[in-house]
């Protein structure tokens, strides 16, 4: 695994503290589109098909230590920000193929049919809404290392 | 000449802020309720802003100085969000 | 003992929605603290919270303004701030850690009040109405002044998505709050889930079919009597939904109570007393039950 700069931030979800209320898609939306319709989030909220009880999975950017979507992408719109750790798409360059929706595990990138361009998450300028607004504190913004540590834990691991 | 610009409320918001900007208060107080509190022995407006004209007053101008009306597009004429 | 020292003091803050479309909240409150010995104070002077969604994202600096604008009313009377509504309790403890722990907002916060000669100055507690009930007044005192109970009631409790924000105690309390009062605790698999406020204005169908009816239809299923909850935007939210998701052969016809009112008919409160008539779904068989227990 690269080292990264310690000051790189992520967001990480808890499923055993969301109830489902949307409301961090909506800020999202808010934020990005100015418009409530949180189909156009950049965060989604799903059902845990798996689950009996009712829980949910975050579907959102991890501004990946290698992103797919970047290698995937045939015009460079796609920029790894060395300082950040952030994944940012060049609205200027994207010519919407969608390739990087294609090559992202989570199909995170989504095509904006207002813009005609392929939108995601760009961290809000270091301040997402998404967990600003989370009504539990089931998102939370982390340190990248201390995410590395706290996931595996999550997932039933070390 | 110049023309302005609609609210940048979205629709879903729009009834809410309104009633912020109008009301001090996001939700309104019907005189249904107003009746019905009195029925109960409660004052029959709630002690707060929709109580007092001065309490309304104080948050309005709160709005004006941190630019909150001209950032919405508040009209106060009309007492509604610019469409 | 001087009156002092039997009555405990609280600056109430009422919220909008209880005062508007719940005032028999308002009036089970009421007869519910006189009983217990707290005097309540009126925050004349209060605005609204303002809501934790709609009016922080629309703007953040009047939200936190207005909020620490209604904390300082209680700063300067020297007055802790009671609250029923999940929503006013999010939105003036998360304004108020945020004025405690950066002093460039609270200066500019109170830059704006100076001029209306008030401060804030993060001087008083913030209660949920939980922790008032629960910890102010206290377990003991409660048990010891009931005239009756629920007697076994089933009661589904809807704790909000606004306390179970991290580290809060509040869920273990409310719970304790119910048995203590005789309730029988109805642990459904949608407890968690979210009543459907915050999508509501924007996405009303997601709201009412995905949320409320997901739940009212899994509270049904598990043999509730009712729903027990504090905050009254969960209350709106269900009793709009039964209302409008009941069909000639899909009845939705589940009370919902603010324990409050559970409280007060155990304090000894009629139902006309205290207005539950006005619920738009019916609690007559619930309080019926409640009254007949001794
Ligand atoms: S869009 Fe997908 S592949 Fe690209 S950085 Fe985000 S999660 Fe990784
Ligand atoms: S705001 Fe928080 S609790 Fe609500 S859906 Fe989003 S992650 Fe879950």
């Amino acid at each position: 695994m690269s080292k990264v700069n310690p000051t790189q931030e992520v967001i990480v979800f808890d499923p055993e503290k969301c109830t489902g209320c949307t409301y961090c898609m909506i800020a999202c939306t808010f934020k990005h589109h100015q418009s409530t319709d949180f189909e156009r989030s950049f965060i989604r909220i799903i059902d845990d098909p798996e689950s009996p009880k009712v829980r949910f999975i975050a579907i959102h950017c991890a501004h990946c230590d290698d992103p797919y979507c970047l290698a995937s992408c045939p015009v460079e719109a796609i920029v790894k920000d060395v300082e950040s750790g952030l994944v940012k798409f060049n609205t200027n360059r994207c010519i919407g193929c969608m390739a990087c929706q294609i090559a992202c595990p989570i199909s995170n990138p989504r095509f904006d049919r207002e813009r005609r361009v392929m939108l995601k998450c760009d961290f809000c300028d270091g301040d997402p809404q998404c967990v600003k607004f989370c009504t539990t504190g089931a998102l939370q913004k982390m340190m990248r290392e201390e995410a590395r540590k706290e996931f595996p834990k999550r997932l039933g691991g070390e | 000449m110049k023309k302005k610009l609609p609210s940048p409320v979205p629709p879903p918001f729009q009834a809410a802020i309104t009633n912020l900007i109008n009301q001090g208060q996001i939700q309104s107080l019907l005189d249904f309720w107003i009746d019905e509190r009195a029925g109960l022995g409660l004052p029959d407006r709630p002690p707060s802003a929709y109580s007092s004209e001065k309490v309304v007053q104080q948050a309005q101008e709160i709005i004006k100085e941190l630019g909150f009306d001209k950032r919405i597009k508040f009209d106060w004429r009309e007492k509604r969000l610019r469409t | 003992m001087s009156i002092q020292q039997k009555c405990k003091t609280i600056m109430m803050f009422w919220g909008c929605m209880i005062p508007t479309v719940e005032p028999y909240v308002e009036k089970a409150t009421r007869y519910s603290l006189e009983k217990l010995d707290v005097k309540i104070i009126e925050m004349y002077e209060a605005t609204c919270c303002p809501d934790p969604e709609i009016s922080r994202t629309m703007g953040i600096d009047l939200w936190r303004t207005l909020a620490g604008r209604n904390i300082s009313i209680a700063n300067m009377s020297k007055n802790n701030i009671c609250t029923i509504c999940n929503g006013c309790f999010d939105t003036l403890t998360k304004v108020d850690s945020e004025l405690r722990e950066d002093p460039r907002l609270s200066e500019n916060v109170n830059n704006v009040l100076k001029r209306y000669g008030m401060e804030y100055d993060g001087s008083s507690r913030i209660y949920h109405m939980i922790e008032l009930l629960h910890d102010t007044v206290g377990v003991d005192k409660l048990k010891s002044v009931i005239d009756r109970d629920l007697s076994g009631l089933k009661c589904a409790p809807q704790y909000g998505c606004r306390i179970l924000r991290e580290k809060s105690d509040l869920k273990v309390k409310f719970d304790r709050l119910i048995t203590l009062i005789g309730g029988e605790i109805i642990h459904t698999k949608t407890e968690r889930l979210c009543c459907g406020v915050p999508a509501m204005y924007s996405n009303p169908d997601f709201a009412l079919h995905q949320r409320a009816e997901v739940k009212l239809e899994d509270i049904r299923e598990a043999g509730a009597d009712c729903i027990v909850l504090f905050c009254p935007a969960c209350a709106e939210r269900f009793e709009r939904a039964e209302m409008a998701l009941t069909t000639e052969d899909n009845e939705f016809n589940i009370s919902v109570l603010n324990y409050l009112e559970l409280l007060a008919l155990c304090l000894g409160a009629l139902p006309e007393e205290i207005g539950t008539h006005l619920h738009r779904v019916p609690v007559d068989q619930v309080v019926g039950r409640i009254l007949k227990a001794k």
